[in-house]
């Protein structure tokens, strides 16, 4: 086993890695980039390295300088994370040949499943489908819309090395076409280094649901359950839950064999996913293979009562996986909220800033996975994802209940997020009867507006009698009884005014 | 005690006095209206709990400068305890505002702009794209316009605020 992991990450993800680090009595180097000097993430490690400037390309992104760090403070391997490096080969390759572990699948598969059009045709091969596309398009406009009449409209232009919905653009009518296309190649070039872009057909409505999977370098694959994720705004995902609504035994049992068939094709170790897309009548078709630790995993977490972290550590460091697919039981229904410091209102702009107060909910059920703290900065280089509430219930209406209370116990004050936007969407009565779909959000909140705010009288009595701790020290005279800061103050003895 | 908030232009006139002997009970008028009396159960550091209408509420207060931000049940409330200094009475986001000027709202670069000036836009018709935070952002028009001036151009580095286009509405005909 590993003695010491350095986490090539930062925000919400390096601290839950460092956790099961720690728990595992492995310790953990934090890396950071000069934004970074005051997050959060890196006083739960046990060491921290600045890797370079605010820049991800000079810093989380810069392969030569982790492995630098990894060096300098003795760790015998490397935890990715997701984003940044987690799917780089190339990295994955440096690792290895540095003498270290890169804990993550087999460079060979990552490159076997890295490349989304190599990745198409393997999978077409092994008889499971994919959506009909063009996958050559011709640099000349013109050509491609001659091209892409074949395939018809509507179309999705796609990143070949893409991920996070960067790169991708649906495209309704041929008139939206050329430009859409530039953006694409733009988009994507700008954040893979590589701006080749395909097309496929876009279905409307349809379920993009994924499979789990978690295989050992001695070949042993198990998967661990579907995940839905249709929420999406800027084809990102913002809930996520499993199982599917929209999945039932019977399909589920098709999806996750063609999961494990595309995983053992291309030899694939360590935790994946395979994602899909279903549409309404049953069909589904292969999209790709994201080799690594996936955001929403906690809710994978909740059901199968595994913790992933820990089995990617153990099968990097070689251990056989221990338990076999009729061991695993999956327990009732988790839903996963990824909160966005960005403003739903204005097209979720991002919208970085100070973080004044941040309060985290809990109770049976509830968990939170936050990069966050008070008085620390979301700077605006990096994701404006701050922090992910998952929570957990015997059935999908239980486990959206705890999750439409957990929001509202939640409080984040200095900059937008998108937490009341999360509160409307779990009680909107489309979300609550399980019919969820890509197309959910401009279908029923094209518009969105933060609307009522119903305690407005009781937030104006808080503002007057209280006007809490001060950014910047200075400002109007606290009340009488308040200028000790004695905490759980009760109201006995106190005067206005006197 | 009497305090006057300020939301966007709007002016919000509290009153609150100590019930008779009650330590914690407040008698409110709102904006002239005599409100149900509020029970104020604890302050502390960096929250207060209420009681309004019967209905227990957990406020979190933050001071910043001269805003008060409050978040109860999710939802955030922001006053300001001065009043503004512009007196632009415009809310965002509401019908019938109008923004003549587009400004940035986070730095980042300019990867298009999409508008000539004198060209008169449509709402909702995107007039620069700007790439920050890994994404490209699309920044459009509120209502319909004529685009008075640019400022910007492909490639520029731009700071959070820097205005990137102005805008002169049209009378709608």
């Amino acid at each position: 086993m590993f003695s010491k992991i350095l986490i090539a990450n930062r925000g919400e993800i390096a601290t839950r890695i460092a956790r099961t680090c720690r728990e595992m009595g492995i310790a953990t180097v934090a890396v950071y980039s000069e934004a970074d000097r005051s997050s959060p993430h890196l006083y739960v490690a046990d060491e921290a390295v600045c890797v370079g400037l605010a820049q991800a390309s000079e810093s989380y992104l810069h392969g030569e300088s982790i492995l630098a760090a990894a060096r300098r403070t003795g760790a015998d391997a490397i935890h990715p994370g997701y984003g940044f490096l987690s799917e780089n080969a190339t990295f994955a390759r440096a690792v290895a040949d540095a003498g270290l572990t890169f804990i993550g699948p087999a460079p060979d598969a990552l490159s076997a499943v890295g490349n989304k059009i190599v990745a198409r045709r393997t999978v077409a091969q092994l008889g499971v489908p994919v959506i009909p596309a063009l996958e050559d398009l011709a640099t000349d406009p013109e050509a491609v819309r001659e091209q892409v009449a074949t395939l018809g409209y509507p179309l999705l232009i796609k990143a070949a090395a893409g991920g996070g919905g960067k790169g991708m653009r649906i495209v309704r009518e041929e008139a939206e076409l050329v430009e859409a296309l530039s953006a694409a190649q733009r988009e994507a070039a700008a954040a893979f280094a590589e701006g080749t872009v395909y097309v496929e057909r876009f279905l409307e409505r349809p379920h993009h649901v994924e499979v789990q999977i978690l295989g050992d370098t001695a070949g042993n694959i198990v998967h661990l359950g579907e995940r839905e994720c249709s929420i999406q705004r800027r084809y990102q995902k913002i809930v996520e839950e499993t199982p599917s609504p929209a999945v039932s035994a019977a399909l589920r049992q098709k999806m996750t064999l063609a999961a494990l068939t595309v995983a053992r094709a291309v030899g694939y170790d360590n935790a994946g996913t395979v994602e899909f897309i279903l549409d309404n009548d049953g069909n589904f078709y292969f999209l790709e293979v994201n080799a690594r630790l996936q955001v929403e995993h906690p809710i994978t977490e909740w059901i199968t009562g595994l913790d992933l972290v820990h089995e990617q550590i153990r099968i990097a460091a070689g251990e056989a996986l221990g338990f076999q697919q009729d061991d695993i039981r999956r327990n009732g229904h988790a839903l996963e909220c990824r909160l966005y410091a960005e403003d739903a209102a204005r097209g979720f702009l991002p919208s970085p800033g100070h973080v004044l107060a941040w309060h985290a909910p809990q109770g049976p059920g509830v968990r939170v996975d936050s990069g966050v703290e008070s008085q620390t900065e979301v700077p605006i280089y990096y994701d404006p994802m701050i922090a992910k509430i998952s929570t957990w219930g015997a059935d999908r209406e239980s486990a959206r209940r705890r999750m439409a209370g957990a929001l509202r116990q939640t409080a984040i004050l200095g900059l937008t997020t998108n937490l009341p936007f999360l509160i409307d969407l779990m009680d909107h009565p489309a979300f609550a009867a399980g019919d969820t779909h890509t197309g959910f959000l401009s279908e029923h909140f094209p518009n969105w507006q933060p609307g009522e705010q119903p305690h407005r009288l009781a937030a104006a009595l808080a503002a007057s009698l209280r006007r809490g701790p001060h950014r910047n020290g200075e400002g109007q005279t606290p009340l009488p009884a308040q200028d000790s800061p004695t905490p759980w103050r009760q109201l006995g003895g106190w005067r206005s005014g006197s | 005690m009497k305090t006057v908030l300020y939301v966007a232009g709007e002016e919000l006139a509290l009153e609150y006095h100590q019930h008779g002997d009650s330590d914690a009970v407040y008698d409110l008028v709102w904006n002239g209206q005599a409100q149900p009396p509020a029970h104020v159960i604890a302050i502390r550091d960096d929250t207060i709990t209420l009681l309004v209408d019967g209905r227990p509420l957990h406020a979190y207060v933050v001071r910043d400068g001269d805003r008060s931000l409050i978040s109860i049940e999710g939802r955030t409330y922001e006053f300001n305890h001065t009043p503004p200094r512009h007196a632009r009475a415009r809310q965002r986001g509401t019908s019938g505002s109008f923004e003549p000027e587009i400004r940035s709202p986070m730095p980042g670069k300019i990867l298009d702009v999409k508008v000539v000036a004198g060209e008169v836009v449509a709402e909702g018709q995107t007039l620069v794209l700007l790439e920050a935070m890994k994404m490209e952002n699309a920044l459009a028009a509120e209502g319909q316009a004529r685009v008075a001036s640019i400022h910007v151009a492909d490639g520029d580095l731009v700071e959070l605020g820097q205005i990137l286009v102005e805008l002169e509405p049209i009378e709608a005909e």
